[in-house]
């Protein structure tokens, strides 16, 4: 899922229509609100633990996904906390702009990951080895409470000023965390819409490519 | 055995020592990721070792070893903090000791870890160990949880400094700003500030800079070793010793005594930093700010305006929404009062019917988006404590009057979280007539406050406006009393809009009695900053001020000076129908305006909204039309049935109350927003409990809105069980209510299964409405 305000319009209307006037307001004043701080760190994986994390990996989805992989790389991006603010604002003023601008601040948050994606593959391919596709909590069966250990791992409320709470969720809202593994070649194939126990209900599609 | 630290101590020039984990990794063959917090128990020699070397480098505050150990996040906090404390007096025995405080990387506050527990957290951290000297606390980003740190410091009976991490641009990763932190941090009872962590000591210089500059208080610097880097899986800090004494030997000049080093660092910088002559130069005074989180305000020099509208009182929308837990009119307010030009913001939710405590709360939480100082206005002191707790930085509490039982409770609460306060001269003896009587509760509100330990700059004394229709010579007993207490070193505040009480033209009077005000010297008008009056007035009122150019920009002001409406009028002649379907706002209030000269209010509701509302449904059912069109035609309709609804004298609904909440943990509410938008418009009457709603409280509104439809929503799947729970227990007392249940995670099966009935989105959400038996 790339990030412009036509993939924006296409979520609004069901992927009918790709020039809605109201994508591009909320498209530009995402970019205006916009922090972005992305870490990332490489570590060990041994059997189903992240050296030096304290992570056991628990569901079937992700350890399909990194199987054969003995290092990985942990993500966690994040939009800033202006943007949580704007939503607010906009929540009381304007709910149709509010609600395209927050699938629009989702939509960044996980462009953010693209990039931080793209830069690992980049660095992965000079050492002459490739890395999975991204993996994130919630995806199949990999449970949402490994997110805080993701970014304890990280030192995320230090190096990108994002904090967790009992229910796993993050402040500022619009943050992400992932998982990728190193291998020398990626035989599976990347975790789709249609792998996912939600997809009956999800209008979203934003979590998965 | 704890040091006595005298109040001049952080005047004089410290070392602070530096990077703890570096030199663990290094030493002590450790792998990236250690628990560094379990050092004092699995290594203290090599902890020991640690700060000996910092000590032997010159080093004479010791940061005890308990920076992983925020008793947020680390179940054995207890035993590390004794642990720590005591490898750190027995390695460097001649230092003074700090109990050093990280930040917990755990959320404090709207949804998250509750305020209170985090300020009991932070008592037992700082209550683990009695042998440290001071408290540092350190690298926080958020306001919040430095403020629940200060205050749980509060009781240990020691003095804190702290420090927060910022970026280059002066405000740290949520928000907080310099200024504001510095603000909030001195009236938490800090004894120094300070900035560590996030950027090298090159970048941090213009920072240090400004702290300095604005600063009552002594400032500490410890900066990082440059930024971070990467090479062959080890992390490095790019600045030598050299180019990091050469930037602290600047920030040193700038009067900064005490230095210490961050993340990077090791013993050879510190050696560096202490070979540094300096002295103290405190930069900034302590004249009684008020903050957020981003921006601060100081009523010292000219009058500052408060906005007054947010308040219920002959409001009736505003009453109505407030009883409906509807807080984005609250929003709407603060932000087209800042756009106004107020400095800061009243806020008073005190209705009969309500948990004004809740509501206050929610609307504390709310309006941090606005970025205005608030001044909490309450008569209770629970409601008042809780957006204490709430609001990220200093606030204005009003009110204190001279009542006993007012001056008992109001002023310690004010005290403990570090509020300013309003003082009313009214006393269990009424509102004194004359002046003189008025200055006199003046002077016990004054001696009152200062035992409590709030200091004259931050008491602004109100000494009453009272209409001068209802008597004449109120408007100078008001002016008089004012000059009087000006004198007395305190600030003063009115309530200008109560001179015009009963008088045709008000706001003619209102702009008058501003200006009055103003000459004597007046710190905070409380007014509503939009009219029009004051704005154009204070033009006028410039141009006699004998500045050089106010002449110019007088006429400059008056050929641009024109009132705008709200929103640009487009076609005047489209209809309410068509003004609906199209998410035309302005169009629709306006077309029902007109309509309501020929027809009925409920007429027309169902006549033009209705149908508007239907076909709109219609055409997103089937695809035609979009979400962000629902939205917006929802919107439109709800602008002009607000018209409608001040017509119907408030009233403006069926009768079928909808209580709608997004349950325990989960803070998503956009959806939540969306189908209240749209049900309010088909006559339902929607009463939002809003977010993170506990079982109990949704428990205690059905009991109070029965017989009524309940709407739940939860956003993710650990907030699905508390949905489920939450059915299970309204269940015991109300078997048969119809709840309706929504959000991205459910299917149709689980709601099944949990006992609601599931609704695909807002129009759905209608759509079963409508087949619900009232």
């Amino acid at each position: 899922m790339s990030y412009s305000a036509k993939d924006l319009s296409r979520i609004l209307t069901d992927g009918k229509k790709d020039d809605l006037v109201i994508a591009e307001t909320a498209f530009a004043l995402v970019e205006k609100a916009a922090k972005p701080r992305i870490v990332r760190r490489r570590f060990g994986l041994m059997g189903d633990k992240i050296v030096g994390t304290g992570i056991t990996l628990s569901g079937e989805d992700v350890k399909r996904h990194l199987n054969g992989c003995k290092e990985v790389w942990l993500i966690a991006a994040t939009v800033g906390n202006e943007v949580d603010n704007e939503i607010k604002r906009l929540s009381a003023s304007d709910l149709a702009l509010a609600h395209a601008f927050d699938m629009a601040a989702s939509l960044k948050a996980d462009s953010l990951c693209d990039e931080s994606e793209r830069e690992i593959r980049e660095e992965m391919k000079r050492e002459g080895k490739s890395a999975t596709p991204r993996f994130s909590c919630g995806y199949g069966d990999f449970p949402l409470s490994v997110q805080p250990k993701i970014l304890f791992a990280l030192d995320a409320s230090k190096s990108a000023g994002i904090t967790v709470s009992a229910d796993f969720t993050m402040r500022p809202f619009k943050s992400v965390t992932a998982i990728l593994g190193v291998c020398e070649k990626f035989e599976g194939k990347a975790f789709e819409c249609g792998d996912c126990r939600f997809k009956s209900v999800c209008s979203h599609k934003l979590c998965a490519r | 055995m704890p040091k006595k630290i005298t109040p001049k101590f952080f005047e004089q020039k410290h070392t602070l020592d530096g990077a703890f984990g570096t030199l663990a990794i290094e030493w002590g063959n450790l792998p990236a990721g250690f628990s560094s917090e379990r050092l004092n128990v699995e290594n203290p020699e090599l902890v020991k070792r640690i700060h000996g070397a910092y000590y032997r480098a010159g080093a004479d505050i010791i940061c005890a070893n308990t920076f992983g150990a925020n008793p947020l996040k680390d179940a054995n906090f207890g035993e590390h903090v004794k642990a720590a404390v005591e490898l750190a007096r027995q390695a460097a025995p001649d230092a003074y000791i700090a109990l050093d405080t990280g930040s917990s990387g755990i959320t404090v506050g709207e949804g998250a870890v509750d305020f209170d527990a985090a300020v009991r957290a932070y008592e037992e951290f700082y209550a683990a160990s009695d042998d440290y000297d001071l408290i540092l606390i350190e690298t926080m980003t958020d306001l919040k949880e430095l403020r629940a740190a200060l205050i749980g410091a509060k009781k240990a009976g020691r003095p804190v400094i702290c420090s927060m991490s910022f970026e280059e641009n002066g405000y740290t990763f949520f928000g907080c700003s310099l200024e504001s932190f510095v603000v909030t941090a001195e009236a938490l009872g800090a004894s120094a500030v300070g900035i560590n962590c996030s950027l090298g000591s090159r970048k941090i210089t213009p920072l240090a800079k400004r702290l300095q500059e604005v600063s009552p208080l002594p400032v500490f610097i410890k900066p990082n070793a440059g930024m971070p880097k990467t090479v062959n899986g080890k992390t490095i800090y790019d600045e030598s010793a050299d180019e990091f004494e050469k930037a602290m030997r600047e920030i040193a000049s700038f009067g900064i005594a005490m230095l210490g080093g961050c993340c990077g660092t090791s013993p050879e910088y510190i050696r560096r930093v202490h070979r540094i002559e300096r002295n103290c130069k405190i930069g900034g005074t302590f004249g009684g700010k008020l903050c957020c989180a981003n921006r601060c305000v100081n009523a010292c020099g000219e009058t500052l305006t408060v906005g007054e509208r947010i308040n219920p009182t002959g409001k009736p929308l505003l009453k109505r929404a407030l009883a409906d837990g509807d807080i984005d009119e609250v929003i709407r307010l603060g932000l087209k009062q800042k756009e106004d030009g107020a400095d800061l913001l009243d806020v008073n939710v005190g209705i009969n019917g309500i948990d004004e405590t809740a509501v206050m709360k929610r609307c504390v939480d709310a309006l941090s988006g606005v970025g205005l100082p608030l001044v909490i206005d309450s008569s209770k002191v629970e409601t008042i404590e809780a957006a204490l707790k709430a609001y990220d930085g200093k606030a204005l509490v009003n009110s204190v009057s001279g009542k006993e039982e007012s001056l008992d409770k109001v002023l310690p609460t004010a005290a403990r979280y570090g509020a300013a306060v309003i003082g009313l001269c009214l006393d269990d003896g009424g509102v004194p007539s004359s002046a003189q009587e008025r200055v006199k509760i003046a002077e016990k509100i004054i001696a009152r406050a200062q035992s409590a330990g709030i200091r004259k700059e931050d008491i602004y004394i109100d000494t009453l406006t009272m209409a001068e229709g209802a008597g004449r010579g109120n408007a100078n007993a008001a002016i008089e009393a004012l000059e009087t207490v000006r004198e007395k070193g305190v600030k003063t505040v009115l309530g200008v809009s109560n001179i015009s009480f009963g008088m045709p033209d008000r706001e003619d009077v209102n702009a008058a009695f501003y200006h009055r005000c103003k000459d004597a010297g007046l710190s905070l008008a409380i007014i509503n900053p939009t009219l029009a009056n004051i704005a154009a007035t204070e033009v006028a009122y410039d141009f006699l001020s004998g500045r050089e150019g106010a002449a110019k920009d007088y006429i400059a002001a008056k050929s641009g000076f024109v009132k705008t409406a709200a929103e640009t009028e487009t076609n005047a002649n489209t209809d309410l129908k068509t003004a609906v379907i199209n998410g035309l706002s302005a169009t629709a209030a306006k077309a029902a305006k007109q309509l309501l000269e020929e027809t009925e209010p409920l007429e027309i509701a169902e006549k033009f909204i209705v149908p508007a509302l239907d076909e709109v449904g219609d055409g997103y059912g089937c695809g035609k039309l979009f979400l962000p069109q629902l939205i917006a035609s929802a919107d439109a309709a709800k602008s002009a049935m607000d018209v409608l609804s001040a017509a119907m004298g408030g009233r403006g609904d069926n009768g079928k109350r909808f209580v709608i909440c997004t349950v325990k943990g989960d803070v998503h509410d956009i959806g939540k927003n969306i189908v209240k938008a749209v049900v309010k418009n088909y006559g339902y009457r929607v009463i939002d409990l809003g977010k993170d709603v506990s079982e109990e409280e949704v428990l205690a509104a059905v009991k109070k809105y029965y017989p009524c439809v309940l709407g739940l929503s939860a956003l993710m799947t650990t907030t699905a069980e508390n949905m489920a729970r939450t059915i299970a227990f309204v269940r015991k007392e109300f078997p048969t209510l119809k709840i309706l249940v929504g959000g991205a995670v459910l299917t149709e099966s689980y709601s099944k299964s949990i006992g609601g009935t599931y609704c695909r989105d807002a129009n759905d959400t209608v759509e079963k409405l409508k087949l619900c038996k009232w």
